[in-house]
């Protein structure tokens, strides 16, 4: 995880929005608390960088 | 097996960003192995490259492709069809392969995507250790299989030396002392005499020092 998470920070990203977790399917509640915290981090970070460019990338190529 | 390790992105990005378009290279040997330039790393920094110029909104073309060896003319080939299309190629093999690709193909940019190490061994899943200098002059008969020119720090032919404690190195107490290992190992086969014969001074021609070497066999050349 520490390894993505290092991808993530070299090509500009950052690396909050990986995250690994382990727990059993018996854990519903803590998977419930995981979850919301994984949707704190990435809603303060914001949209991903990458899905703008894209938008940009296929309005680009639409114009021509 | 050449051990490699994998280089930081951002010095791959280094060399890269002002091209294109851009292949990345991979090695279906030993660096597959030591899960550095496989078809699997080819993927990751691959994508790794494209989310980089998407994210600084910029269109560059990153292709992979992974051969069986970058150290033979007949793998190599298989790329002479495309290699025209790339203003670069990033190989993720060891740097024989990243010179051999760069000797065979020399109007392209040749980039190496890892730092080769040394010739190891697997311990253990992400563990790799050295095992062989390739001195060119193997005394691992003498050694009871145990190399004291790779894994003695002072390279020494009749050791051990006086910083040997407990059967570990004064360089790092974790590090065996290589004669530690093969007294030791001398003693299980029952050749603890042969530890008494003095090596001969070593034939170290054979060794890089004596310059770039080359293997021939004229009864294999064709």
């Amino acid at each position: 995880m520490e390894h993505v998470q290092s991808i993530l920070q070299s090509i500009g990203l950052e690396p909050e929005r990986v995250g690994m977790y382990n727990l059993s399917s018996g854990e519903g509640p803590k998977f419930a608390q995981y979850a919301r915290e994984m949707d704190s981090i990435i809603r303060g970070l914001g949209p991903n960088p990458l899905k703008k460019a894209q938008v940009k990338k296929v309005q680009r190529e639409e114009a021509t | 097996m050449i051990v490699a390790d994998k280089k930081p992105i951002d010095e791959i990005i280094e060399y890269v960003k002002d091209k294109d378009r851009i292949l990345v290279l991979g090695c279906n040997e030993c660096v597959t192995v030591c899960e550095a330039g496989g078809k699997k790393e080819v993927g990751i920094l691959a994508s790794a490259l494209r989310m980089y110029f998407m994210n600084q909104g910029q269109e560059h073309r990153v292709d992979e492709r992974t051969l069986e060896r970058q150290c033979d003319h007949e793998y190599l080939e298989e790329i002479r069809d495309i290699v025209d299309q790339y203003d670069a190629i990033v190989s993720l093999a060891c740097g024989v392969g990243v010179q051999f690709t760069a000797e065979k193909y020399q109007s392209t940019p040749i980039y190496p995507g890892v730092n080769t190490c040394f010739l190891g061994v697997t311990e253990e899943r992400g563990l790799w250790t050295e095992r062989c200098q390739a001195c060119g002059t193997c005394i691992l008969a003498e050694t009871a299989g145990i190399c004291p020119i790779s894994r003695c720090a002072k390279r020494l032919m009749n050791g051990p030396c006086g910083g040997s404690t407990q059967g570990k190195c004064e360089l790092n107490p974790e590090l065996p002392c290589a004669w530690q290992l093969i007294i030791d190992r001398l003693q299980a086969l029952n050749r603890l005499d042969d530890y008494e014969k003095l090596m001969p001074i070593k034939d170290w021609s054979t060794d890089r020092a004596g310059g770039p070497r080359k293997v021939v066999r004229e009864d294999v050349q064709s």
